[in-house]
């Protein structure tokens, strides 16, 4: 895959794994199940699971255990009122950027 | 390295545990915490008992728990997305110097109240200076607090302290919003018991507790009212969303 590509994905990760859980609470892997869907993102659990992890430790997601048919229980994660003021701050931010790149690759200012 | 509750035979515990030992070796080279970690190896641990689940019922044998591995991201993979963090926090963000400073502006008032009860050198240009900015706290305080959360929301100032700031703006006006129940119930008091003062009548005192509780119980309700309203306000999209 070109750097560029990789470069700008990292990037967005933190973002999309924030939107998706404003959604509501999910799992780690049902999170990442949901991501890779989201075409083009093509994240992966060695790019989601370190970064919910430090969301977690940062207090932007708390996490809770709850049973799992499967195994050991899964670890369900939610947005903490931190986190939703950080997923709004990056929203705009992410919208600002947004428009200036368009503005930029349309020929504008 | 496992928490698995599920019984395995030993190979296939032992290759789950191998790739999350490796798994774990790369994360603590990469300077993540203990607590990091295990919150990583849980997720990735679940992943893999979740495939295993999806695939095989029953025991699974050690070629299908390698089979599943394979599809996974190599344990070297885990390296970059572990660095990231300390990369994006490198260029250092700071603490909003307008939600300290207004803290202790606000903090001032007290500190010159306390010390102004007792009388003093009312005729020293410093102490009135002092008593000054004292007075003006509240209002300092609120308006930098208020400031401060501006400057901490947009995001190219790298600031944080949104909580203080979010505090500094709202502390005095919650007090404010306390002394229109308080009040009411100080005049409410003062109106019915005027004749016999608190102690004087029969039940004169346990009545204006029981004003007074509810004055407390009405300013912690509004209080957080507001409070709940402002963070909102604090926290709400530029877009108005």
């Amino acid at each position: 895959m070109r750097v560029w590509v990789v470069q700008l994905r990292k990037g967005l990760v933190e973002l999309c794994v924030m939107a998706a859980l404003r959604q509501g609470e999910a799992y780690g892997y049902e999170l990442l199940q949901k991501l890779a869907n989201a075409e083009g993102l093509a994240v992966t659990e060695s790019t989601v699971y370190p970064v919910l992890s430090r969301l977690t430790s940062e207090g932007y997601v708390k996490v809770r255990a709850a049973p799992s048919p499967a195994g050991p229980p899964r670890r369900y994660y939610r947005l903490t009122p931190l986190g939703v003021a950080r997923l709004r701050e990056m929203e705009g931010y992410w919208e600002e950027i947004q428009q200036s790149i368009n503005a930029l690759l349309k020929g504008g200012a | 390295m496992t928490r698995s509750t599920r019984r395995f035979d030993a190979e296939v515990q032992r290759r789950i545990d191998a790739h999350l030992d490796e798994i774990e070796k790369v994360l603590q080279s990469a300077g993540m915490s203990r607590d990091e970690r295990r919150n990583v190896l849980d997720n990735v641990e679940t992943q893999v008992l979740e495939m295993l689940a999806a695939r095989v019922q029953g025991q699974p044998s050690p070629e299908e728990v390698s089979a599943v591995i394979a599809e996974l991201d190599p344990p070297e993979s885990y390296a970059a997305g572990a660095r990231e963090p300390e990369a994006a926090a490198a260029p250092a963000t700071r603490m909003s110097r307008l939600a300290v400073v207004g803290a202790f502006w606000g903090a001032l008032f007290f500190v010159t109240r306390v010390a102004t009860s007792g009388g003093g050198d009312s005729g020293n240009p410093l102490a009135l200076a002092i008593i000054l900015a004292g007075l003006t706290g509240p209002f300092g305080m609120t308006i930098l607090g208020a400031v401060a959360i501006s400057e901490i929301r947009d995001p190219r100032n790298r600031l944080h302290g949104l909580g203080l700031a979010f505090a500094d703006a709202v502390f005095y006006p919650l007090l404010v919003l306390g002394a229109i129940p308080l009040g009411l119930a100080m005049l409410v008091r003062y109106l019915r018991y005027r004749p016999a003062p608190i102690g004087e009548g029969s039940n004169g005192l346990v009545v204006a507790v029981a004003i007074f509780a509810a004055a407390l119980v009405a300013w912690a309700v509004l209080g957080w009212l507001f409070a709940r309203w402002a963070w909102r306000v604090a926290t709400r999209r530029s877009d108005g969303q």
